[in-house]
C-alpha cells in the first residue's frame, strides 16, 4: 500500500495536479493560515487592549519562539514515532528524569557540565531503547509500553532527588538556556536544526521511507524486507534523545530542575504533531507541521497572557484548536482513499 | 484495580515493617499514628515528614507516612486512608486533597474513635480534634502587605496563582486582594495560573512583561511562581523595577532572593506541622488536651536571611 501510494503521488507531481498536490499538503498549509489568521488577530486584539501594538514586536516574536522551541524539539521526536503508527507518552517524564540526572550529577558529584549533560542525553537514548525493547521483543502496544515508562522514568527521578528541586546549575551550562545568538535566543536555533535534521531523516534517507512505509501497512512493509525491529528502536531512541534534548535546554534555562518539570507535556508535543497534520494512525505527516503546532500552540498562550484573558480559558482554547485540527486530517484522510 | 491493590500493599508494608505488640494499658502504650499527606513527593512534604518523623523518635511513637504521589488524587488519599483503618491504627493526622471529598471518610475514622487533625490543609467537618497549619489567609495579608510597602502603594500587580481551585491558594488570594483594595493605587492584572509549574509561571511572566511594560509587583501564591517570574524579570533586565514576593523558600527562590531579585519570601512551617501533628495526636491519646486551631505561622525571608541560608545548604551540600 506504501509504495501503491508513493507512486502515486509521485505520478500527481509529475502530471502537475496542483490542486491534488495541495491537498497533500493541506494539513501543513491549513495550519500555517491558522497561524497567521491567529497572529493577524492578537495584532490587532493588542492593539485595541493596549493601544499599540504588543504581540507583532521583534521582542515578543522571539519570546514565544523561545517558549515554543521545547516543545518544537519533543513534538519532532513525537512526530517520528506517531508517523510508524506508535506513540511516546513517556516523554515528559524522560524530560525531567534527564533534567534531574543531569543536575544531579552536575550540583550534587561535581561533575563537568558537559559530561553531566552527555549523561542526561544517555538517559533519554536509554529510556527510548528500553521503550523499542518492549514494544518489539515484549510485543506490547505502544500505548502501554510508553504509559509504563511514563510512570517509571517520573518515579526514577522522583527516587533520585528524593522530591527536592536541584538548583545552582553553573553559568556555561544556562547560557545554553538562557543565552543568544545574535537576537535569537539558543533554543530557537537548537529547535530549527533538531526540524531540519529530522526533516532530512524523514523526506531524504531510507531510514525515513522505512518510518513511512511502516506507518502506513506494518505488514506489508515486513514483507517488503523493511527492518522493522530496527526501524522502531530507531524510533522511540531518537524521541527520548529530542525529549531528553528538550529537557536538558529547559533546565539550562531555569538553572535549575525538578521531578515535577515537564508534567504532561508528553500531550502537548503530541497535540502539536496531531495540529501540524501527523495522522496519528501513522504513515503521514511532515515534521515541518509539527513545527508549526508547537508555534500555533506557544503563539496561542502567549496571545493569551497579552489579552490579560483569565488562564482557564487557555486550555479551552487550545481543546477547541485540537478538535478542528483532527477533524481536518481525518477529512483529508478520508479523501484519498 | 491494580493501583487500589497496590496502595494496600504499601500500607501493608509500611506497617509490617513495624511490627508491634498490643498492650492493654494506654500509657507507655507504642501509638501507631498514621500521617497522610496530600502527596508524597516535593520539597514541602519531605520537610514536613521529617518533622513528624523526629517527633515519632523523641516521643517514642510509631510513624507510617503513606499517600498518593500526587496532590491531585483524591481518590487515591481516600483508598489510603480506608486501607489505614483495615489494618488498625490508633490516630490519623491527614492534610486533604480535596476540602470536602475527604469528610465521609475522616468521619468513618472518627466514629471508630480513633483521633483526627488536620495539616497543612483543611477538611469541611468539625469531626476532628484539631487543624495545624498555616492560617493561609493571613498568610496572604501579610504577603500583601509586604508587596505593597515594596511597591509603594501603586502600580500593576500580577498574581500567579498555582492550580485553581485549591483551598490554601484560594484563601492566602483572598488575603492577599484584601490588603490590596486598601491601596487604590494599585491596578490587579487578571490573575493567572501557573499549574504550579516553575516554566509556565515564567513563561506567563514574560508574556505578561511584554503587555505590561509597566508592571511593579509579582505575588507568586504558592512556590513555582517566585523562581519562575524571577528568572522573566532577569532576562527582560528588569531586576529591582518589578518587585516579586512569593511563597515557600526553595532553592531557586533563595537564590534569587539573595540576588535581591525576590524581595521577599513567606516561608511556611511544614516541619512544625508534622512535628506538632503528632505530639498533639499522642497528648491526645493519652487523654491530654490540645488546642483546636494551631497556627503554625510564617517567616518572612529577605534578601539577608536568604544568603545566610543558602550559606547554610551549601555548607551542608558539600559535607
Amino acid at each position: 500500500m506504501f509504495l501503491r501510494r508513493s507512486a502515486k503521488t509521485r505520478t500527481t507531481r509529475r502530471s502537475g495536479l496542483f490542486l491534488t498536490g495541495l491537498l497533500r499538503y493541506l494539513p501543513q498549509i491549513s495550519s500555517l493560515l491558522g497561524l497567521l489568521a491567529v497572529c493577524v488577530g492578537l495584532s490587532i486584539g493588542t492593539r485595541i487592549k493596549h493601544g499599540q501594538e504588543r504581540f507583532l514586536t521583534g521582542e515578543n516574536l522571539m519570546l514565544v519562539l523561545r517558549q515554543a522551541s521545547f516543545n518544537a524539539i519533543m513534538a519532532s521526536g513525537v512526530s517520528v514515532v506517531i508517523i510508524t503508527a506508535g506513540i511516546d507518552l513517556s516523554i515528559g517524564s524522560v524530560w525531567a528524569l534527564a533534567s534531574c540526572v543531569t543536575a544531579h550529577l552536575c550540583v550534587k558529584k561535581g561533575w563537568a557540565w558537559t559530561t553531566a549533560t552527555a549523561g542526561g542525553l544517555l538517559v533519554g537514548i536509554g529510556t527510548g531503547l528500553l521503550n523499542g525493547a518492549i514494544i518489539t521483543c515484549l510485543r506490547l502496544p505502544p500505548f502501554v509500553a510508553t504509559l509504563a515508562t511514563m510512570s517509571g522514568a517520573r518515579g526514577l527521578a522522583e527516587v533520585l532527588t528524593e522530591g527536592f528541586q536541584i538548583s545552582g546549575l553553573p553559568s556555561e551550562m544556562k547560557f545554553w538556556g538562557q543565552g543568544q545568538v545574535g537576537l535569537v535566543p539558543i533554543p530557537v536555533v537548537i529547535a530549527i536544526a533538531v526540524v531540519a535534521a529530522t526533516l532530512v531523516l524523514l523526506s531524504r534517507t531510507r531510514t525515513g521511507r522505512y518510518l513511512y512505509a511502516m506507518g502506513g501497512n506494518e505488514t506489508t512493509a515486513l514483507l517488503s524486507g523493511v527492518p522493522v525491529r530496527r526501524v522502531k528502536l530507531f524510533a522511540y531512541s531518537y524521541c527520548g534523545l529530542l525529549a531528553s534534548l528538550a529537557g536538558l535546554l529547559s533546565s539550562a534555562r531555569l538553572g535549575s530542575a525538578r521531578p515535577s518539570d515537564a508534567l504532561g507535556y508528553e500531550l502537548d508535543a503530541i497535540a502539536a504533531s496531531v495540529i501540524g497534520g501527523v495522522s496519528l494512525m501513522g504513515g503521514q505527516g511532515s515534521v515541518l507541521g509539527a513545527a508549526l503546532g508547537a508555534v500555533l500552540i506557544g503563539v496561542l498562550r502567549n496571545g493569551m497572557v497579552l489579552l490579560d484573558v483569565s488562564a482557564h480559558w487557555q486550555k479551552v482554547v487550545i481543546g477547541i484548536v485540537i478538535v478542528l485540527a483532527v477533524a481536518l486530517d481525518y477529512f483529508v484522510w478520508r479523501r484519498r482513499r | 484495580m491494580i493501583k487500589r491493590s497496590l496502595v494496600g500493599l504499601l500500607i501493608a508494608a509500611a506497617i509490617g515493617a513495624y511490627p508491634g505488640k498490643v498492650p492493654s494499658q494506654k500509657k507507655g502504650r507504642i501509638w501507631r499514628i498514621a500521617l497522610v499527606p496530600k502527596a508524597l513527593t516535593g520539597e514541602y512534604w519531605v520537610r514536613c515528614r521529617k518533622g513528624a518523623e523526629d517527633a515519632a523518635r523523641k516521643l517514642g511513637v510509631r510513624l507510617i507516612f503513606v499517600g498518593p504521589s500526587a496532590e491531585t488524587e483524591v481518590d487515591r488519599q481516600i483508598d489510603v486512608v480506608e486501607s489505614l483503618l483495615a489494618r488498625g491504627l490508633d490516630g490519623l493526622a491527614i492534610s486533604p486533597c480535596d476540602a470536602s471529598a475527604l469528610v465521609p471518610t475522616i468521619e468513618k475514622v472518627w466514629a471508630k474513635k480513633i483521633p483526627v487533625v488536620t495539616v497543612d490543609s483543611d477538611a469541611r467537618t468539625d469531626k476532628k480534634l484539631a487543624y495545624i497549619g498555616t492560617d493561609n489567609e493571613k498568610a496572604g495579608a501579610l504577603a500583601g502587605q509586604e508587596l505593597a510597602r515594596l511597591i509603594k502603594g501603586k502600580g500593576k500587580v500580577l498574581i500567579i496563582n498555582g492550580v485553581p481551585g485549591a483551598q490554601n491558594l484560594m484563601e492566602r488570594i483572598r488575603g492577599f486582594r484584601t490588603v490590596m483594595k486598601k491601596h487604590p493605587g494599585v491596578h490587579l492584572l487578571p490573575e493567572q495560573a501557573c499549574q504550579s509549574d516553575q516554566t509556565l509561571a515564567l513563561n506567563i511572566t514574560e508574556n505578561a512583561l511584554t503587555a505590561h511594560p509597566d508592571l511593579k509587583g509579582i505575588f507568586g501564591v504558592n512556590a513555582p511562581g517566585a523562581p519562575g517570574a524571577a528568572q522573566a524579570v532577569v532576562s527582560a533586565g528588569k531586576e529591582g523595577k518589578v518587585l516579586i514576593v512569593g511563597f515557600d523558600a526553595i532553592p531557586d527562590t533563595l537564590r534569587f532572593c539573595a540576588d535581591g531579585v525576590v524581595q521577599a519570601i513567606v516561608e511556611q512551617r511544614p516541619y512544625r506541622m508534622g512535628y506538632l501533628s503528632v505530639e498533639y495526636l499522642k497528648k491526645a491519646l493519652e487523654g491530654g488536651k490540645v488546642p483546636k486551631r494551631v497556627d503554625t505561622g510564617v517567616d518572612i525571608i529577605g534578601p539577608d536571611r536568604a544568603r545566610k541560608m543558602l550559606a547554610l545548604t551549601l555548607n551542608n551540600a558539600s559535607e
